[in-house]
């Protein structure tokens, strides 16, 4: 028996499109590893603290974390304040004063950031009030004698309060 | 009878692009980025500055703790009182570092008799690394889940257990 079309009918049947398949199922795999991984060192904190290339920061117990305040980093030849270099070649002695005990770049970035942050206060009743708390993103390799005159020299800046940023034990 | 030519002929196959290769290639390649990246969980040990005052301290029946960690050489003092004496020395371990167990476990039988007591002074007096100084901070610090209990009674009178050892460092010698 032969088939009867009717012309409209022929043109209909040969223009019928082939659905376009893309195989996804590796791309998911890779996208669920990625979201595991993601979530899995998520800080829902929101505090981003960048850590310079050159520090290494010490292992510890410490489970607290709230950080706010002036950061300064501090690698065997760099220091810098808030991710700004404000002095290289750590063992420059005219970066110190007559004492030895104050580092004089850092004394003035701090100082001048304390002007700042307190120059924000008076001009706005809703900005954040100076805290006095300076973090220290210290290399673990650094000598006490240098840990005590970033001590120093902070305090003498005028702030009271101290956070030695640490690494978390595995 | 001649027939004109069946368009079938000429219809096209859609073709489907292989992406095996490419999504290999993106899986290394995000392999390779999450291996090179750093996350670090990090934290904070917090410490105040010394405040040095020409007031006279106020008048208690109770004598102060004032417990001082005055690390050398080859060992750690552990001073109390007004002035400081030496309570014990904590020497160093076969290895060579602190024997910071032994330390811990000092300051917990002194914690037990000062239940109140927050504030340790550190003295490093030889110029020893940051990290070493981390670890004798984090030995001070805070009481473990495998310590012994120690508990104090709140203003309510309930019991309470104590969870910081000596929680409050200080540096009593960065002016020298």
């Amino acid at each position: 028996m032969s088939r009867v079309r009717s012309i409209s009918g022929r043109g209909r049947t040969r223009r019928k499109k082939k659905s376009f398949e893309i195989d996804i199922t590796s791309l998911l795999d890779i996208l669920v590893i990625l979201l595991v991984f993601l979530i899995k060192n998520y800080n829902a904190s929101g505090i981003v603290l960048n850590v310079p290339k050159g520090i290494e920061l010490p292992t510890s117990k410490s489970q607290s974390l709230n950080t706010s305040g002036i950061i300064v980093q501090v690698s065997p030849n760099t220091i810098w304040v808030d991710d700004k270099i404000i002095l290289e070649a750590q063992k420059d002695t005219l970066a110190e004063d007559r004492t030895g005990r104050r580092i004089i770049p850092l004394f003035n970035e701090l100082v001048k950031k304390k002007e700042v942050i307190k120059q924000i206060e008076k001009s706005s009743p809703n900005a954040k009030k100076f805290s006095g708390v300076v973090n220290l993103v210290v290399d673990k390799t650094i000598k006490y004698s240098y840990v005590k005159k970033l001590m120093y020299t902070a305090a003498a800046a005028g702030f009271g309060k101290y956070k030695f940023v640490v690494m978390t034990e595995e | 009878m001649y027939r004109a030519p069946s368009r079938r002929k000429t219809k096209k196959e859609v073709e489907k692009p292989n992406l095996i290769p490419i999504l290999d290639a993106v899986f290394i390649f995000i392999f390779f980025l999450l291996m090179s990246s750093r996350f670090l969980n990090i934290n904070e040990i917090q410490s105040d500055v010394p405040i040095v005052s020409d007031r006279q301290p106020p008048k208690s029946n109770k004598k102060p703790l004032a417990l001082t960690l005055r690390i050398q050489n080859t060992r750690i003092q552990v001073l109390t009182g007004v002035p400081g004496s030496v309570r014990k020395n904590i020497g160093k371990d076969a290895e060579g570092d602190y024997d910071l167990r032994s330390l811990r476990e000092y300051l917990i039988t002194l914690k037990q008799k000062n239940v109140d007591e927050k504030s340790i002074v550190l003295e490093p007096l030889v110029d020893v690394s940051y990290e070493d100084i981390v670890k004798i901070m984090d030995s001070v610090r805070d009481l473990n889940k495998t310590d012994p209990d120690i508990w104090t009674k709140t203003k309510d009178g309930m019991d309470l257990r104590v969870k910081e050892l000596f929680n409050n460092i200080v540096f009593g010698n960065i002016q020298s």
